[in-house]
């Protein structure tokens, strides 16, 4: 939450007044910990407005309104707005489903388990898929369902009034924090959106030009794909915030769309080329990298503007004009490329093979020129009025897609109901009469944690912050609620410890300590307009709730263990499937969908680590980023391909190579690499005798044969990469010496 | 104007499916904002939205009761 920006020009040294200087400090503070500060006195005027109207309403159970409150406070008022929308949603369906299953089994408490265990399943497995504010509605859809059905087991006819009271509840908890969250001094996603585009484009840009300028390691160049794949996450999940604020960015979607998609694309383009370079520079026995030099520098120069990359929209039609005049150089360049080639081919300084090299190479700078220019143009447009951007219609418009690994998904459903099913028999089995709440708090965590980065360490902390809010919660209920009069000391005597678990909560390592204070603060102290004393209830409800997360962690470190959002072998196993889905799907935008996909593997990737990357990781993250180069040459040649009709030999050639890829992506061994380096380099060679006689010879098809045979050399010279070969762990000394011991 | 309404045998106040109804033409009236620009020339945008909730839901509101 705090801002690095504002901090970073206060911290400027320089002769200044005392005044001046208290002014700075102030600023600095209210950028870092007012922010805070103004989080919790708005999430707490909600909650607290929330549990007033609750009262004024006589409403069943005010503490549900309340709750909602905690859990929609969220820093910027378009994610709090999002979650709010779908936690509506989801809200409104499990009531549904909760109606529909009591009506068909009133009395049939066995046959009512198993269908909302398989309905849990279903919606966990729907929030899994998702990961972002949608997957919130399929855990609400989940539980809320679950809320409903469990305590009308024992009293069908109740069930509506039950589904009535939650809805009202829930509605009015997300009215109080939308109307708060939206009205007092709101913080805009879409301003932070504007930072997230800058901040990508303007590493990207950094990115391309340190490399072109040789001053990128491979290490380097690994962690900056893994920050891309994260900045490209957040700004299509900081889109989808901003999308339900009022304002203007919601006429910018489809560009912010388009951004975001140009921004991949060209990324990938450069990788590929640039691989391409450093192969050839490991070899070290070819001339290309020196003739490609002169190129390198005038994209190296057009990308900056002075000594960076351009900041603003604004700045960047200045790159935007290099750019274009670049494009007209562009050619002249190029051909002086390929005389020089051929000068020292026929000086015989260099082997003619070299020209398919330059040839690869170029034609790659061309497209990074295309896709690089399209980005621009995007990012340039963007602050404009409707009125004065030029639609290009001819591009369409894809959404970024998230693609979580379907083993995961299937194994956080089954994971789910399983934990729903053990739970409710032993509950039928106990008779305790707080295990209702148990059964309920497992199941609403189960849900919650699938589809979160790191489950484990979130139901840890929410356990935490459970356990410690029971001995605070006894205090307040026995030793200050009893002695209080009317609301207002209500909430004099509720505010303190609130204070201090939602301040907790703005702390991003521990927030989910403070959640589950306050959670389970505002649940077992349970505010009602007749407040009842019972220590009985506030020890079962307490025990209950904190053996339900218990149970749900439990469930997540037995049932599928291995089998968890970013899990590692899943993810790489997914990469293959993709890569195969390039070779044979037939569904249209095969490219955006590929890279997108990958890209939103390798966000998972970055989830799932811990600390550093251990060898394993990187390895699969070098493997995401050749197979994307290999996915991207695949689309190619098989567009290329459809230009032949078919029978003709070019053509059954080039399907083979295609069909050989796939056979060695489906199964990935040695044998079916070497036939299919063969089919590669037979098919090169058959490209190589093109014109096989004058009716062929158009200048279109030659094109087609050169781009073949570019892509083909870069299939191949892919296909060397190590990182395709299967990880090896190495196994460590130490290791070794303590399975010895 | 009845002061409830049955929805497939369920009683509803009125004012609540207004408000619904409000809401959604407030959906269409920000987007519109949004289009053609408004909300540049707005000091609060969300307080506008909201006000503007208010009103449409005033208005159905007088005009049925």
């Amino acid at each position: 939450m705090s801002d690095t920006a504002s901090a970073d020009s206060i911290d400027k040294p320089g002769p200044l007044s005392s005044g001046a200087r208290l002014w700075r400090h102030a600023q600095l503070w209210i950028a870092s910990e007012g922010q805070r500060w103004l989080f919790v006195v708005k999430t707490l005027l909600a909650a607290f407005l929330a549990l007033w109207l609750a009262f004024r309403f006589g409403l069943d159970s005010p503490r549900s309104a309340m709750m909602t409150v905690f859990i929609v406070a969220l820093p910027s008022s378009g994610m709090a707005l999002e979650k709010s929308i779908y936690r509506l949603g989801g809200t409104l369906v499990g009531c549904a489903v909760a109606l529909v299953l009591i009506g068909l089994f009133p009395q049939q408490a066995i046959l009512l388990f198993i269908s909302l265990s398989i309905w849990i399943g279903v919606c966990t497995a729907g929030s899994a898929l998702m990961r972002n504010a949608r997957s919130y509605g399929f855990v609400l859809a989940g539980y809320t369902a679950c809320m409903i059905a469990i305590p009308a087991v024992a009293a069908p006819a109740e069930v509506f009034n039950l589904a009535v009271a939650r809805v009202t509840e829930i509605s009015l908890g997300i009215l109080c924090a939308a109307f708060i969250n939206d009205m007092l001094f709101p913080r805009h996603q879409s301003d932070q959106l504007v930072t997230v585009v800058r901040r990508l484009y303007g590493n990207f840009a950094q990115l391309c030009h340190d490399a072109m300028q040789g001053q990128l390691s491979d290490d380097q160049l690994e962690k900056l794909h893994l920050q891309f794949a994260v900045e490209v996450a957040a700004l299509e999940s900081g889109r989808a915030a901003a999308f339900f604020e009022a304002g203007d960015m919601r006429t910018r979607n489809q560009q912010l769309h388009a951004f975001n998609a140009a921004a991949m694309v060209s990324l990938t383009t450069f990788h590929t080329l640039h691989q391409l370079m450093q192969r050839m520079r490991t070899r070290g026995n070819t001339l290309v990298p020196q003739l490609m030099m002169p190129l390198y520098a005038a994209f190296s120069d057009a990308l900056l503007v002075s000594t960076q990359p351009a900041k603003t929209a604004a700045e960047a039609g200045i790159t935007l004009e290099k750019l274009m005049l670049l494009q007209q150089h562009l050619p002249q360049m190029m051909s002086d490329a390929r005389r020089r080639l051929q000068m020292s081919i026929q000086a015989s300084q260099a082997d003619p093979s070299q020209q398919l090299d330059l040839d690869t190479a170029l034609e790659l700078t061309q497209r990074f020129n295309d896709e690089f220019s399209h980005l621009v143009t995007v990012y340039h447009n963007l602050p404009k009025r409707l009125s004065e951007r030029q639609v290009n219609s001819l591009i369409p418009i894809l959404a970024y897609s998230t693609h979580t690994p379907i083993r995961i998904v299937l194994a956080s459903g089954l994971r789910s109901t399983a934990t729903l099913l053990i739970l409710v028999f032993a509950w039928y089995g106990l008779n305790w009469p707080g295990a209702a709440g148990a059964v309920i708090l497992a199941v609403i965590f189960s849900g919650l944690a699938a589809s979160s980065a790191n489950p484990r360490s979130m139901i840890r902390q929410i356990t935490i912050g459970f356990g410690s809010a029971i001995p605070f919660a006894y205090f307040c209920a026995f030793l200050m609620l009893n002695h209080v009069e009317g609301y207002l000391m209500l909430v004099l005597s509720m505010l303190p410890f609130l204070v201090a678990g939602t301040y907790v909560s703005t702390i991003r390592e521990v927030a989910g300590i403070g959640m589950g204070f306050n959670l389970m603060f505002a649940q077992i102290i349970a505010p009602e307009n007749l407040m009842r004393f019972n220590i009985v209830m506030f020890l079962n409800e307490s025990i209950a709730q904190v053996i339900g997360l218990a149970v749900a962690g439990l469930m997540f470190a037995l049932i599928f263990p291995r089998h968890l959002q970013g899990a590692r072998p899943h993810i790489a196993d997914s990469l293959w499937e993709e890569a195969l889905r390039v070779c044979v799907s037939d569904k249209p935008h095969l490219r955006h969908n590929f890279e997108s996909r990958i890209r939103d593997l390798l966000n998972q990737l970055n989830m799932g680590i811990r600390g550093t990357a251990d060898q394993a990781t990187r390895h699969t993250l070098n493997q995401a980023i050749t197979l994307l180069e290999l996915g991207h040459a695949i689309i190619d040649l098989r567009e290329i391909n459809k230009a032949w009709i078919d029978g003709h030999p070019i053509h059954r050639s080039q399907q083979a190579c295609i069909n050989a890829l796939a056979d060695w992506f489906r199964k990935r061994e040695p044998r079916q690499k070497e036939k299919l380096m063969i089919l590669l380099a037979q098919t090169s060679a058959l490209l190589q005798q093109f014109p096989f006689d004058q009716a062929d010879f158009t200048a279109h098809k030659k094109t087609l044969v050169q781009r073949a045979s570019s892509n083909l050399h870069l299939i191949a010279s892919s296909l060397q990469d190590p990182a395709l070969d299967e990880f090896v762990a190495v196994p460590k000394m130490t290791e070794g010496l303590l399975h010895a011991t | 104007m009845p002061r409830e309404i049955a929805l497939f045998g369920i009683l509803m106040p009125s004012l609540l499916i207004l408000f619904v109804l409000s809401v959604l033409i407030n959906v269409v009236v920000d987007w519109l904002c949004g289009h053609f620009g408004i909300y540049r020339y707005v000091w609060h945008r969300s307080l506008f939205r909201l006000c503007l909730l208010v009103c449409i839901f005033g208005a159905l509101s007088l005009l049925i009761y």
